[in-house]
C-alpha cells in the first residue's frame, strides 16, 4: 500500500472518529493520527505546516471556546466552558483531518492526467488554473501578513487603522496584478512547451 | 479567446481568485468557526470589492466570473469544515457582480451596486439555507423577532416590516461601501501599474 493510500485511510478514520466519538476523545485520537501520519506516510506531512502552529491554533481555539462557550464549569470561582474548550479541540482535529485527507487525495489522484482528458478547453483550463491558484494561496497569505506587519510598524495606532487597511488593500491588488502577469507568462511558456494538440488551450 | 490576452485573463483570474480564496480560507473559516454574527455579509462585501478591483485593473468581460470559479475551486480544496455553503455563495456573488459590472465596467457607482447586491445575497442565502435545513418555522421565528424588535424600538405596527427594511438597508449599505472602496482600490492600483510600465 502506498504512503498516499495509508494517509487517506488514517485521515478518513480520524474524520469518522470525530463524527462518532464523544468530544473528549477527539484530541487524543487526533494526536495518535498525527503520529501515524508523521512517521508512516513519507513527506506529505511537510505540507501541513509547522507542528507549533497547530499547537498555537489549538490553544487559541480552546481558549476562545472556554471563554465564550456555555458556562458549565467553575474552577477557583471562575466560570468557564468545558464543552466550549472541547469544541475548540474538535474544530482543530477536524481541520487537520480534512487537510490531511485533501493533501493525500491530491497526492494520489492524477489531477493533471484527468484534466488532460477533459475535452472542453475552458473547463480544462479552469481546472489547471484552480491548481495554480491553490499553490498561490499560501504565497498570497504570506505576502499579506508581511505587508500587514510592515504597515503596523510604520503606521502604528488605532487612529491610523483606516489608512493601514487602505494601503494593505492597494498593496494586495497591486501584488495580485503583478503576480498575474508572471503567471500568464509561465502559462504561455508551459503551453508553448506542450505538444501541438494541447496548445489551443486556453 | 487566444494569444497573450487569454493567458493574462487566466493569470488575473488565478491571482485574484487565490487572493479571495486566501481571505475566505483564513478570515472566513475563523469567522464561521467562532460563529461571528453576519460575517457572511462582510465577507461577501469584501469579495465583491476584490472582484470590482480586479475588473478595474483588467477590464475584461468574464474575469469576475472566472475569478469566482477559481476561488470556489480553491475553497473546495481548503481544509475548512464548511465548504459547500461558501462555495455556492462565492459562485452566485461572482455571477451577480459580473452581471452588475457588465454594462459600464468598474466604477464607484457600479461598485456600490455590486457590493450591495452581494451583501444582500449573503443574507438571502442564510435565510434560504436555514429554511431548507430547519423548515418553514424558521420564517415564523424571524417574523417574531422582527415584531419584538418593533415593539422594543416603539415603531408603528407593520408586522416587522420597518425593522426588516432598516436591517436590509444597513446590510446593503455595508456592502455598497465596500464595493465603492473596491473600485477606488482598483483605480489606484491601475494608476500605479500604469506609472510602473513605461
Amino acid at each position: 500500500m502506498s504512503a498516499g493510500a495509508r494517509g487517506i485511510i488514517v485521515a478518513s478514520a480520524l474524520l469518522t472518529a470525530v463524527g462518532f466519538l464523544p468530544p473528549h476523545w477527539h484530541l487524543p485520537v487526533g494526536i495518535v493520527a498525527w503520529l501515524l501520519i508523521r512517521f508512516g506516510t513519507g513527506d506529505v506531512h511537510r505540507t501541513f505546516g509547522r507542528p507549533l502552529r497547530w499547537v498555537q491554533g489549538l490553544l487559541l481555539l480552546c481558549l476562545l471556546g472556554a471563554l465564550f462557550g456555555p458556562g458549565d464549569t467553575r474552577t477557583l470561582g471562575f466560570g468557564w466552558s468545558r464543552s466550549g474548550a472541547l469544541a475548540g479541540s474538535t474544530m482543530l482535529v477536524r481541520a487537520f483531518a480534512l487537510l490531511a485527507l485533501t493533501s493525500f487525495a491530491a497526492s494520489v489522484v492524477p489531477l493533471r492526467r484527468w484534466s488532460a482528458g477533459i475535452r472542453i478547453p475552458v473547463v480544462r483550463t479552469l481546472i489547471e488554473v484552480v491548481v495554480v491558484a491553490s499553490n498561490l494561496v499560501p504565497v498570497q497569505t504570506r505576502a499579506l501578513t508581511a505587508a500587514s506587519s510592515t504597515l503596523s510598524e510604520r503606521l502604528p495606532g488605532l487612529r491610523r487603522l483606516p489608512r493601514r487597511l487602505w494601503l494593505l488593500a492597494v498593496h494586495g491588488a497591486l501584488r495580485a496584478a503583478m503576480l498575474a502577469e508572471s503567471v500568464a507568462f509561465d502559462m504561455a511558456i508551459a503551453s508553448h512547451n506542450t505538444p501541438e494538440r494541447r496548445r489551443e488551450s486556453p | 479567446m487566444k494569444g497573450l490576452a487569454a493567458y493574462r485573463f487566466w493569470g488575473y483570474a488565478a491571482t485574484f481568485g487565490a487572493l479571495w480564496g486566501a481571505i475566505e480560507i483564513t478570515v472566513g473559516s475563523f469567522a464561521h468557526a467562532i460563529k461571528l454574527p453576519f460575517s457572511g455579509v462582510v465577507l461577501a462585501g469584501v469579495g465583491a470589492a476584490m472582484l470590482v478591483a480586479a475588473r478595474s485593473v483588467l477590464p475584461a468581460r468574464g474575469l469576475v466570473l472566472a475569478a469566482g470559479a477559481v476561488c470556489a475551486g480553491v475553497k473546495l480544496l481548503s481544509p475548512a469544515g464548511a465548504v459547500i455553503g461558501p462555495m455556492v455563495a462565492i459562485l452566485v456573488e461572482s455571477m451577480l457582480v459580473e452581471v452588475v459590472l457588465m454594462p459600464a465596467g468598474a466604477n464607484p457607482v457600479s461598485g456600490a451596486a455590486a457590493g450591495g447586491i452581494s451583501a444582500l445575497w449573503a443574507l438571502t442565502q442564510k435565510v434560504i439555507t436555514q429554511t431548507v435545513l430547519y423548515g418553514m418555522p424558521v420564517i415564523g421565528i424571524y417574523v417574531g423577532i422582527l415584531k419584538q424588535a418593533e415593539k422594543t424600538l416603539h415603531l408603528p405596527a407593520s408586522g416587522g416590516m420597518w425593522v426588516a427594511g432598516g436591517f436590509v438597508g444597513l446590510v446593503v449599505l455595508v456592502g455598497a461601501t465596500l464595493g465603492v472602496v473596491g473600485s477606488l482600490v482598483g483605480a489606484s492600483a491601475r494608476r500605479k501599474l500604469a506609472a510602473e510600465v513605461p
